[in-house]
């Protein structure tokens, strides 16, 4: 009879292909990335500047529990992800089920016009968005008057800004779900459908019982990867409206970036970037273990 | 009926993709345009006295050729090592069975859940350490541990019919023979997607090499050009920071055009079902 | 594919290990900057190179928004740069961080007596001089007079330039009837030009510190709230561009240049050189504009506000073992405080000097005179770089601001506020 650790080390050496072939990632993860982790969580039960650090066990949690910015920060972080990732997931599925039915160019022209975007996020975007967006000679106010609208102070109110981060965010998102929602619907075999059509299914009826079940993986993907991506919103934030006005977009990651590198508070930094992980992991858990129950192959 | 839904469909995404291009277009604009031209009110939406100064200056700066040789290589190293890695791991938790499966996968993820500030100074610490500040392995080993790719390919290869591995080691494959003649040549649309998200993702990265390179030995492109446009006292040169930004952009995009057909074609699963 | 790939790593990885370290009897050290273009730094270092010849300096140039990044991660990692120029403002904030050298004891009596009376205190904190100021910008106030001219209140400027709050409320009403002008630029915003607005806030008598006591901020004071009520009204009125709460100080660059502003504030080479710059050369404007110096402007009763400076000063950092390395960085750093280097930085630049006989060569420019005089009149102002917490006190007065331009606040529930997260600082 194998005992329990038998047995496992049994099984580890049965398996021992799946490792090798693990070996790289698990290499890397470790060394560059679950390091900085631990490093990061046990951090954030010390006081810790440049130099020094102190241990203050939960004190940093505790501090952010009663801080009205983290809070907001967190308020605003909700907003993000609750908003922008039902759209980052429809836009581009919406996008690449009407490109498919163009032709080849047009279908090229489209994922060039979304992917772009990607490859130039950065400063300099920055700098043309807060151009755009600006109150009295921007481009979005000229196009609103245009259409009979009344110009918005895009970056002076909450709504404005928060609507203007979102735009910017969006405009940096699409790209990537629709290049694999591309890749995915044309993995479907056109059988499948003329087999669908021939039994006299309509079009809503092909696309959710053919369509979407095909492309679920890819869905799983991007739910997951965009909800851990929206929670870490920061960038557009950092660069084109400075946590503000009067704190209305500021993240999480932005607070900690605010608290760690202007403030020299890494451990409090710690703390949020820890909480995030704690939230973000049980969020894409349990997707995971939701959606993948309705995949079978 | 569905014609209408497509017409309307296509009027939207259309108008959408005009906006979407029109940020781009922008900085084009602004790097054919010198002084605030760029900046004007009301604003020129077409260069009327179109220069290409600024790309003189950031192309006439001697170490201009050194910033796209160390870009290349880092984002060639760096795609190459992300890309294998995360088929092999992905291949590892799509097809296959073994202890602390679960654990090591999630551990993997976590590790994309922790914000980079956090981590920046601990890793930064450890590149030191290793000896590898201001060297090419420096910016692009971290690309290893790509939790996001191994999670893409295992998504995809998930798809692939187990059947495909065991007919193949019913005829006497290996692992590496499976994965190397069975797998891997189905994988060409994932394979595509992640060498180009890869490829501009580490191409225009700027933090990362930021505090990674110190000299003009390994300065990239994205870190560069972004201190050409500076002028004391905070200000910047308009012209050459949209120029800048655009040869950092326009090497992404020829790759973009000319690698397209690779990710996107999907292929048909027909093949097995013969 | 795949060999060309691992040739390629296997070279990047040379590449990588191979250090080049040509044999030199030079001192090294190292000099990280983002104040000075990428250009200057090479040209004002070249100077050094030539009156020092013994001394190699290893140069990088580093973007002004990350040096608090770089300069973090350095320090985390013990690979500090010898020496920083930079913004005042940062560079204090590493001395609070027990990152850089005291350096009261490497000047002389005379290096010291011939600074301007009173600027080594602004950096001094408990006796120790954190960084020694090396060029500065000073913030005064300046009046578009071609669009006084256009509005035909010429008149209204006073010979000597001073503004007291009716004559800027005269000129402000005549001209903001002219088109798309505005008499005022409030910004509040943040990321920088945190002068622009705390001079309106001088107007009224309100300093942000009052005695170089840093515990406690006097914003809130009667003053104060009378000053933002001013402000919010001045929005109302439309006399500024709309929405101050989401403007910053690179949107004012746009109206100076168009003269869409009135009244501004601004560095005594802004209106010198206004008409030099490339900005008018590229048909920016459409015309010439003439800006004109004045004082900055005050209520009657309150005495004429000091100078706002925005300086660049040079630190020295800790952790230098190497007792040739540390001399050649002293030496380094007091470069950037002689009559050479101010002279070059002061023709390129067209700053001020923080010294006494070092020439600024603006003398002849009548701004720069008038600015000049009028800084030996009415002194500096302090922004509280010497507070421990500088860089969170500026990063907790814009939201605050922004809520009461808002109308989420009141202006002396948002000052009051802001009094709070001060003093919760020192907690």
């Amino acid at each position: 009879m194998k005992t329990n650790r038998e047995n496992f080390l049994h099984l580890v050496w049965k398996a021992r292909a799946a490792y090798f072939f693990l070996l790289p990632l698990l290499f890397g993860i470790v060394v560059f990335k679950l390091k900085p982790l631990v490093e990061g969580v046990r951090l954030s039960f010390f006081e810790a500047n440049i130099k020094e650090q102190v241990f203050v066990g939960f004190g940093n949690y505790i501090k952010m529990w009663g801080d009205p910015l983290f809070w907001r920060a967190m308020g605003n972080t909700m907003f993000y992800v609750i908003v922008m990732v039902p759209l980052i997931l429809l836009v581009p599925l919406l996008i690449a089920l009407v490109s498919t039915k163009t032709s080849r160019t047009t279908q090229s022209f489209f994922r060039a016009a979304f992917y772009l975007p990607v490859v130039s996020a950065g400063i300099v975007m920055s700098m043309v968005w807060m151009w755009i967006f600006q109150s009295s000679y921007g481009v979005a106010n000229y196009f609103l008057s245009l259409v009979g609208m009344d110009p918005v102070l895009w970056l002076a109110t909450s709504s404005g800004s928060r609507l203007a981060v979102c735009i910017v965010q969006l405009t940096w998102s699409l790209g990537i779900p629709l290049i694999l929602y591309l890749s995915a619907l044309a993995a479907i075999p056109k059988v499948v459908y003329e087999a669908a059509a021939i039994d006299g299914a309509g079009p809503f009826s092909r696309f959710f019982k053919i369509t979407l079940p095909l492309i679920m993986p890819t869905v799983v993907y991007l739910l997951i990867m965009e909800t851990i991506g929206r929670f870490q919103t920061f960038s557009a934030i950092l660069l084109m409206t400075a946590g503000g006005p009067a704190y209305s977009t500021t993240s999480i990651v932005h607070r900690l970036y605010q608290v760690g590198f202007v403030s020299y508070r890494f451990g409090e930094a710690s703390a949020y970037g820890t909480l995030l992980l704690v939230i973000t992991f049980i969020v894409a858990f349990f997707q995971f273990r939701y959606l993948n129950k309705k995949l079978e192959f | 009926m569905s014609k209408i839904f497509f017409v309307l469909g296509l009027v939207f995404i259309s108008v959408l993709a005009v906006a979407f291009l029109f940020p781009s277009y922008w900085v084009f604009l602004g790097s054919l345009m010198t002084g605030i031209t760029h900046m004007k009110i009301p604003p020129q939406f077409w260069p009327r006295s179109p220069s290409l100064k600024s790309y003189a200056t950031i192309l006439s700066q001697g170490n201009f050729p050194r910033w796209v040789l160390n870009t290349m290589v880092v984002t060639i190293c760096s795609t190459a090592l992300s890309v294998s890695v995360a088929c092999l791991s992905g291949y590892a938790f799509a097809k296959k069975e073994f202890p602390l499966k679960n654990l090591i996968f999630w551990s993997a993820m976590a590790t994309m859940m922790i914000p980079f500030y956090v981590t920046l100074i601990p890793l930064f610490l450890t590149m030191k350490n290793l000896g590898l500040y201001n060297t090419y392995p420096g910016i692009f080993l971290p690309s290893l541990a790509t939790a996001g790719g191994m999670f893409l390919a295992r998504q995809y290869i998930s798809t692939l019919p187990s059947e495909l591995i065991d007919s193949a080691k019913i005829d006497g494959a290996s692992e590496l023979q499976v994965f190397f003649y069975i797998i891997a040549p189905i994988c060409k649309p994932l394979i595509g997607a992640l060498c180009i998200f890869s490829f501009v993702g580490s191409f225009r990265d700027y933090l990362w090499p930021l505090v990674m390179t110190s000299t003009e030995k390994t300065r990239t492109l994205a870190v560069a050009v972004t201190t050409l446009s500076a002028r004391p006292g905070g200000l910047q040169d308009i012209g050459v920071a949209m120029a800048g930004a655009a040869l950092v952009m326009i090497p992404i995009y020829i790759i973009f055009f000319s690698f397209q057909k690779y990710f996107v074609s999907g292929i048909t699963l027909g093949g097995i079902k013969g | 594919m795949k060999k060309i790939l691992a040739v390629l790593l296997v070279l990047g990885l040379l590449a990588g290990a191979a250090s080049v370290a040509a044999a030199d009897d030079r001192v090294t050290v190292s000099f990280w900057s983002g104040s000075l273009s990428v250009d200057y730094q090479k040209e004002a270092l070249a100077i050094f190179t030539q009156l020092h010849p013994e001394i190699k300096v290893e140069n990088e140039f580093v973007p002004m928004g990350n040096v608090a990044d770089k300069v973090t991660l350095a320090a985390a990692a013990e690979a500090l740069p010898n020496v920083l120029l930079g913004y005042a403002g940062r560079s204090i904030a590493f001395y609070f961080q027990d990152l850089t050298e005291p350096l009261e004891a490497t000047l002389t009596q005379e290096e010291i007596d011939n600074f301007i009376p009173g600027i080594l205190d602004i950096y001094t904190v408990d006796g120790t001089l954190t960084s020694y100021p090396v060029y500065q910008n000073v913030i005064g106030y300046a009046v578009n007079k071609t669009l006084l001219e256009e509005a035909g209140c010429l008149e209204l400027l006073p010979e000597n330039r001073e503004i007291t709050l009716d004559t800027w409320t005269q000129i402000a009403e005549k001209t903001s009837v002219l088109p798309g002008v505005y008499p005022a630029h409030l910004i509040a915003k943040g990321k920088g030009g945190d002068y622009y607005i705390l001079q309106y806030f001088q107007m009224f008598g309100a300093n942000q510190f009052e005695g170089r006591d840093y515990t406690q901020t006097t914003l809130n004071s009667d003053a104060g709230v009378k000053a933002l009520e001013w402000m919010i009204d001045m929005a109302d009125k439309g006399w500024c561009p709309p929405g101050p709460a989401g403007l910053d100080s690179t949107d004012y660059a746009k109206w100076l240049y168009t003269g869409k502003l009135v009244f501004m504030g601004c560095e005594p080479s802004m209106t010198t050189n206004f008409t030099r710059t490339e900005y008018f050369n590229q048909g920016f404007a459409d015309r010439i504009y003439e800006l004109c110096a004045t004082q900055t402007p005050h209520v009657e009763g309150v005495p004429i506000p000091g100078l706002f400076p925005s300086p660049t000063n040079v630190v020295v950092f800790k952790g230098e073992n190497d007792p040739a390395k540390k001399e050649a960085a002293i030496t380094l750093a007091k470069f950037f405080l002689t009559q050479d280097f101010s002279d070059w930085a002061t023709e390129t630049m067209q700053t001020l000097p923080t010294q006494r006989d070092v020439s600024s060569g603006m003398e002849l420019e009548p701004a720069f005179q008038f600015t000049l005089k009028l800084l030996a009149e009415v002194g500096m102002a302090d922004l509280g770089m010497a507070s421990p917490y500088y860089l969170e006190v500026r990063l907790a007065r814009f939201p605050e601001l922004q809520a009461a331009f808002m109308g989420i606040k009141t202006p002396r529930e948002a000052l009051d506020d802001f009094a709070k997260i001060v003093a919760d600082m020192w907690r």
